[in-house]
């Protein structure tokens, strides 16, 4: 990508702080020449040449274009610009702006310069802490519905002395991986981002269960899941997915009780709203 | 059990890094450093993920698993932080007592120190979901159960196919897996969602706060820095993968500790050893620090890895622009050279 339209899409994001940091700093380090002290005009010196050399060094094209030949893609780029530049240069800029304003005695303009500062945070900011959080105000890293259907599996797999192969809705596979190391989700997060890395029965299946994900959808995509469903014994020849947990809500569409014990298996338990059957998972390694 | 499994995760986390980096209390003494605590907290913090760094790296080679290698690095970490435990005892005098500002003098250091305990009750008690748990979580969630360092992808089904090779240099999920076996088994999402924010997001502040009071000098208004920083963190959602919120909402993810803890450590050391470094074993002491931090930062993630020798290039080139000198940019180099050839391996694919 040419690095110039690059870098004017980079503008309406950080960079156009950045410049604000930029020429603050300048505009320091020419307000300073006279009177300040040499240490003092030496920081300012440093960090604004560091914030223009490291402008200058990563919007240079060759610079770009080694990266980017190298593996690195456009939005990994434009990430490290985000990650480094900003969260030390905006308050280093702050840090030096008041520390100058200090010195001058002005100490009130500079407290001035911060609480405008907050209140511009306050008022246009948006709550990180509050928005990637739960709305309630209680621990909950995994509930305890979603550990039940977990453990289900793993004391079942554990007495059946098998390896606990799963199949399920999307975010409680992902999930399973950061709770226990030994439940192995049939397909990955990736399974949509890199396709190509699984067979068509994988995708089949994936496309399967969304349609059972999909709470208002009125027409079951039952081809592809059934289909699906039989195919396993094919898709994964070396070990079969032995643990399948559908939403208990899709018993009212279709009968996957009557599907599923067609195909083998056997209604083991219920919880965090999932209906878990197993299939015995060395009749799937012999093929049958 | 699960209070004595945070007990001993203290000690893994927070004692015996603090302890590590006591073995430079008289480097930061001599430097008049104004904020020793800190800097030896992550200096030592920073050694031991280097530590760790290297013995993951050794493990894969040697085929080694998660235990074995937790195993050896804490046969290596106790009697180093021993030695540092009798640095500190002999030289406690160095250590300066923190200049706390009274409520009167600068209400705004204490409404900080406010906010920043808001936002950490709020990391430990609420659940930050994040689809990338999936990963940092579920790798080392596997290195526990199936005791093996970075060799599956925790993206991929079944996870079976092999990680990808720019993980491979990033030990920090096997060393979050190791804390929690090392802790009574307390489960590593609650090392990593409760545990990291808990002990290192006040040690982010303290650090930016050192680096704020390093850039503007002694008579800049620490407090009003404090309080812009916390509020920054607070409402700066600006963008989903921007580093205003990665303190707060993944720190213990790779990038969001290179962030809060790698980027401000790399500018502190990197000043402190690009500038007025008369003495040549303090100047060799520096440098060592510097690279010791930059295998850290690729410990945390490969961002650490593509960016801390950037940084540190960058920083030392200015620092020898103004100062009208040429000396520490060969020391720079030499520093970033470890992770100039991880680079190299990496991108020659």
């Amino acid at each position: 990508m040419d690095i110039i339209a690059h870098f004017l899409r980079w503008e309406d994001k950080y960079w156009g702080l950045f410049l604000i940091g930029l020429f603050v700093l300048a505009a320091f380090c020419q307000g300073a020449a006279g009177d300040c002290p040499r240490e003092e005009k030496r920081r300012y010196m440093t960090a604004l040449l560091f914030g223009l050399v490291s402008y200058i060094v990563l919007l240079c094209p060759p610079v770009y274009d080694f990266f980017i030949a190298r593996g690195i893609n456009d939005f990994q780029y434009e990430q490290l610009f985000h990650i480094w530049q900003y969260p030390l240069f905006l308050p280093a800029v702050g840090a030096l702006a008041g520390g100058a304003v200090c010195r001058k005695g002005e100490r009130r303009r500079a407290l001035a310069f911060f609480a405008g500062l907050c209140l511009l945070f306050c008022v246009a900011g948006d709550g990180a802490m509050f928005t990637f959080s739960r709305d309630d105000l209680t621990k909950e890293l995994m509930s305890k519905a979603r550990q039940e259907s977990y453990q289900l599996i793993l004391a079942d797999s554990d007495v059946r002395a098998e390896k606990a192969v799963i199949w399920g809705p999307s975010d409680w596979m992902a999930d399973s991986r950061a709770f226990n190391g030994d439940l192995y989700p049939v397909y990955g997060k990736d399974i949509l981002s890199e396709p190509a890395k699984y067979t068509e029965q994988s995708r089949s299946m994936k496309s399967g269960y969304d349609s059972l994900e999909k709470a208002d959808e009125t027409v079951v995509n039952l081809e592809d899941l059934t289909g699906a469903v039989a195919n396993m014994p094919n898709v994964l020849p070396e070990v079969g997915c032995n643990y399948v947990a559908v939403p208990a809500e899709a018993l009212h569409r279709i009968d996957t009780d009557a599907i599923f014990e067609e195909c083998g298996y056997e209604f083991t338990g219920s919880a965090d709203g999932l209906r878990i059957y197993h299939r015995d998972g060395q009749a799937l390694e012999a093929g049958q | 059990m699960t209070v004595a499994g945070i007990f001993l995760s203290f000690i893994w986390m927070c004692v015996l890094p603090f302890l590590t980096g006591a073995l430079f209390l008289p480097y930061f003494a001599k430097r008049e450093c104004k904020n020793p605590l800190t800097m030896m907290a992550c200096a030592g913090l920073m050694l031991h993920y280097l530590l760790y760094e290297i013995l993951v790296l050794a493990g894969m080679a040697a085929g080694l698993g998660m235990r074995a290698v937790s195993v050896i690095y804490l046969t290596l970490a106790l009697p180093i932080s021993a030695a540092g435990l009798f640095i500190l005892v002999r030289n406690r005098a160095l250590l300066t007592r923190p200049h706390l500002p009274s409520m009167r003098r600068n209400a705004a250091f204490w409404i900080a120190l406010l906010l920043i305990a808001v936002q950490i009750g709020v990391s430990v008690w609420m659940a930050t979901p994040d689809l990338d748990d999936a990963f940092y979580s579920g790798l080392s969630s596997m290195s526990i159960a199936q005791d093996y360092l970075l060799e599956k992808n925790a993206y991929g089904g079944l996870m079976a196919s092999a990680i990808e090779k720019r993980y491979i240099l990033s030990g920090l999920p096997v060393y979050q897996g190791a804390l929690s076996w090392l802790s009574l088994g307390l489960h590593p999402l609650i090392i990593q969602h409760d545990l990291f924010p808990l002990f290192y997001l006040p040690l982010t502040y303290a650090l930016y706060y050192a680096l704020g009071r390093k850039l503007a000098g002694e008579k800049a208004d620490g407090g009003a820095l404090l309080l812009t920083l916390a509020l920054l963190h607070m409402f700066g959602n600006y963008y989903v993968f921007s580093p205003e919120n990665f303190p707060v909402t993944r720190l213990w993810q790779g990038k969001g500790l290179f962030v809060a803890i790698g980027i401000p450590m790399l500018w502190l050391l990197t000043l402190e050893a690009a500038s007025g470094q008369k003495d040549k074993r303090d100047a060799v002491t520096g440098w060592l620090l510097v690279g010791a931090a930059l295998m850290a930062v690729t410990f945390m993630g490969e961002t650490g890895l593509f960016l801390g020798p950037v940084l540190v290039m960058l920083l030392t080139l200015s620092v020898c622009i103004v100062d009208k000198k040429i000396k520490p940019l060969p020391c720079a180099f030499g520093s970033v050279l470890p992770q100039a050839v991880m680079l190299l391996w990496l991108m020659m694919g």
